[in-house]
């Protein structure tokens, strides 16, 4: 009976499983192999001896005989030779009967899915408060769960965060509230405050936003779902700090938000923020669509969300320092070129005014000579006498313009201030009307490196545009000489001071400019001519003005020293 | 030669086969590579000088989606019920085969083994659940597979135990 069985088995291992890894045993109840067959060697097994034991060729059979059962199946079974098999054991009478196959074929089929089923659990498992977070935001029903000013978990929350935005979102009533969280910069923008807590702001509260948001509404009821910038704007802090602001409307999940960034980027830096965004975006997109997927998935995505919100969170920094770097750079450059612009204004004009003051001095050198002639010619003449003193005052004004044009050869010598002060203060006595008071304070008689007569002009100038201003209402005129130590060296400092009208603050950076004036019969040269003369001294001016209190013009020399005399 | 077969069973992912090839083969690998039907290895342990084979059966995990064939336990002289100790949730469906394998089997030596110790900060399982369990003559042994924490104790504890030892 048993060899009878054997030999059917043996047979249809042979000839209908021929090309199987298939085995078969059959063994007495305490396991030891009675017969064999199959392909053993296909199975990885050693061939059994005379009276070797099942248990030591199939090891997982060890613990189970005596076999209590009639039938016993098992599948995917990896035997310490690395062989899959399946197995059936009959238990009959006297005999086990048992058949081994490989299964290693059903099993590389069947991993895979469910390896896929066991990490899929796990991560079920494991982020769970992910995925919540997840679905909150990609289900967007379930807005409402979310509270105004409330930040939005997970990916958005993270991504915004990281972009450095404002996010406004639009309720149904059309009014905005903070959707993610408040950026460092939130101050910066009106109505913080009331972003902050979370109330919902009309849309007229964004004034500063123009008609964006009114074109954003008419997008939104469209059911245009692109993505559209408001170009840049500047807005001034309570600090009065200019900031550089741009706006996006985009509807995302039937959300209408609004990106306020500020610090906007050049189109290069921009677009590699939003190269990342989308990116970010697009694989977030398919993650979700993924669903089940998205489970598997998750672990990578979140990885990757917080890569990139590194990412995005350093470029973002990169950029801020790059952007006030180059805003500090551009304000400088402006400055520079403003100064540059200035001079070469100066310069023109005074090469043209040099120019011209030249032909003209020739010309005056040929009218005041044959007025004095005919002068002389004709005896007393009351009309060339009038002819020849307006060309004297011409002249002067030639030589002035001249001066500006730092055209004229005038030598430096070196000049008693206080001196010229007197003879200033002197003349000025004697001219002055009633009403204007005048008091002289002259502390010092160092001396300066300059021109006499031109010195004698800056203070008479000075002077006189300080009485001038004191004409109408009368006042006080102090002049002053004291000495002062500027970094560490000798100074003159010679302060004319009036107590008239004041200078009106948009003049004031303009009164040094040439033809500059604001009186009728003035030539404009003055202050620039003074200027002109003490700069040439090594000095400077400074002017102090108050509105209805009067004018302080300070007029800076270095000292020059006696025992210097290198200095000439 | 005395030779006994082991199983172990818990949850999936709760490191079984990194249990056993850290024992066995004294390897591990952060990769996790599931493991369909039975994995079957064997090794040989001293105990107190009597060399005993180990047949150690390493079963696919326990979850909704594969159950535990009770044949497999057939013949067992002791079982490893593992649980992961950064999920809490793996602890309960330890103690749920063991309540299934004893219905079956009878009672058999066992070890409770708590796996991942060295992932203290993530650990769910905390002292006195852990307390309670051994108050219930379970032995409960924090394991680590990858650092081998207590890995070959608990295994030739369990062979003792099953010797009669
Ligand atoms: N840190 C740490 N990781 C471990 C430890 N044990 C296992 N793992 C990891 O956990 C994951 C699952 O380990 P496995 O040994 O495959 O778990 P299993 O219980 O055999 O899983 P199934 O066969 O699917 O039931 C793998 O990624 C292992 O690297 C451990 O002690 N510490
Ligand atoms: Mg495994």
């Amino acid at each position: 009976m048993t060899t009878g069985y054997a030999r059917i088995l043996d047979t249809l291992c042979r000839k209908t499983f021929k090309d199987s890894a298939i085995a078969w045993f059959i063994t007495d109840l305490q396991g030891t192999i009675r017969y064999w067959g199959g392909s053993l060697s296909r199975l990885n097994l050693p061939e059994p001896g005379s009276d070797t034991q099942i248990c030591d060729l199939l090891v997982f059979l060890e613990g189970m005989i005596p076999v209590a059962d009639d039938e016993l199946e098992f599948s995917f079974i990896e035997l310490p030779s690395g062989v899959c098999v399946d197995a059936c054991i009959y238990r009959q009478e006297s005999s086990l009967d048992i058949i081994i196959w490989d299964s290693s074929r059903k099993q590389s089929h069947l991993r895979p899915t469910l390896q896929v089923v066991n990490e899929m659990s796990l991560l079920i498992e494991k982020k769970e408060k992910l995925l919540a977070d997840l679905d909150a935001v990609s289900v967007s029903d379930t807005k409402t769960d979310m509270k105004n000013g409330q930040a939005p978990p997970g990916f958005l929350g993270e991504f915004f965060a990281a972009l450095n935005v404002a996010v406004l979102e639009m309720d149904d009533q059309g009014r905005f509230f903070l959707f993610s969280q408040p950026p460092p910069w939130l101050d910066s923008l009106p109505q913080a405050e009331r972003l902050r807590s979370g109330s919902p702001l009309e849309e007229d509260c964004f004034s500063f936003l123009g008609n964006f948001i009114q074109e954003a509404k008419t997008r939104w009821d469209q059911g245009q779902k692109q993505t559209f910038g408001s170009g840049l704007w500047i807005e001034e802090d309570h600090r009065g700090e200019e900031l550089l602001f741009e706006a996006s409307a985009l509807a995302v999940q039937g959300r209408r938000l609004l990106i306020i960034s500020k610090d906007a980027c050049l189109p290069d830096e921009k677009q590699a923020i939003i190269q990342k965004g989308r990116d970010l975006a697009l694989h977030y997109d398919n993650e979700r669509k993924s669903g089940r997927q998205l489970r598997s998935l998750n672990d990578i995505l979140e990885i990757r969300v917080r890569e990139r919100t590194r990412e995005l969170e350093s470029v973002n920094q990169q950029l801020s320092i790059e952007l006030r770097e180059r805003k500090r750079a551009e304000t400088e450059r402006t400055q520079a070129l403003e100064q540059l612009r200035q001079s070469q204004k100066m310069e023109a004009i005074g090469t043209l005014a040099g120019g011209v003051a030249h032909d003209f001095n020739n010309i005056l050198s040929g009218i005041i000579g044959y007025t004095e002639l005919s002068i002389v010619e004709s005896g007393e003449n009351e009309k060339l006498d009038k002819i020849l003193g307006a060309a004297y005052r011409a002249r002067n004004l030639v030589q002035q313009i001249l001066t500006f044009s730092h055209q004229d050869a005038r030598e430096r010598e070196p000049v008693m201030l206080s001196r010229v002060v007197n003879e200033v203060v002197g003349l000025a006595m004697a001219s002055l009307p009633a009403d204007v008071g005048i008091d002289s304070d002259l502390n010092s008689n160092a001396y300066i490196l300059a021109d006499s007569t031109q010195i004698h002009q800056v203070v008479m100038n000075l002077c006189t545009n300080a009485w001038q201003a004191m004409a109408e209402n009368g006042g006080m005129l102090s002049v002053g000489l004291q000495e002062r130590e500027l970094d560490e060296k000798r100074h003159l400092l010679l302060t004319i001071k009036d107590t008239g009208p004041g200078i009106p603050a948009d003049l004031m950076d303009r009164i040094f400019d040439p033809y500059f004036t604001t009186k009728e019969e003035g030539n404009g040269l003055g202050l620039s001519v003074v200027q002109g003369i003490v700069r040439k001294s090594d000095g400077y001016i400074e002017v102090d003005t108050a509105q209805g209190k009067g004018t302080e013009f300070r007029v800076i020399f270095p000292v020059w020293d006696l025992r210097n005399q290198s200095k000439l | 030669m005395t030779k006994k077969k082991i199983c172990l069973l818990g949850a999936f992912a709760v490191g079984k086969t990194s249990l056993v090839q850290q024992y066995v083969n004294s390897i591990f690998s952060d990769k996790y590579h599931t493991t369909v039907g039975v994995k079957i290895e064997k090794t040989s342990v001293d105990v107190d000088g009597e060399a005993v084979d180990l047949i150690i059966w390493d079963l696919h995990g326990e979850d909704d989606f594969q159950h535990v064939r009770l044949s497999y336990l057939k013949g067992s002289a002791g079982l490893i019920f593992v649980a992961d100790g950064t999920r809490h949730s793996t602890l309960a469906t330890a103690l749920n085969l063991r309540q299934i394998a004893e219905s079956s089997m009878g009672s058999l030596p066992f070890m409770l083994l708590v796996n991942k110790a060295d992932l203290a900060d993530q650990w769910e399982i905390d002292d006195e659940v852990m307390e309670d369990l051994r108050g219930q003559g379970i032995s409960v042994i924090p394991t680590s597979a990858k650092t081998g924490q207590s890995v070959e104790w608990a295994f030739e504890e369990l062979a003792r135990k099953m010797v009669g030892k």
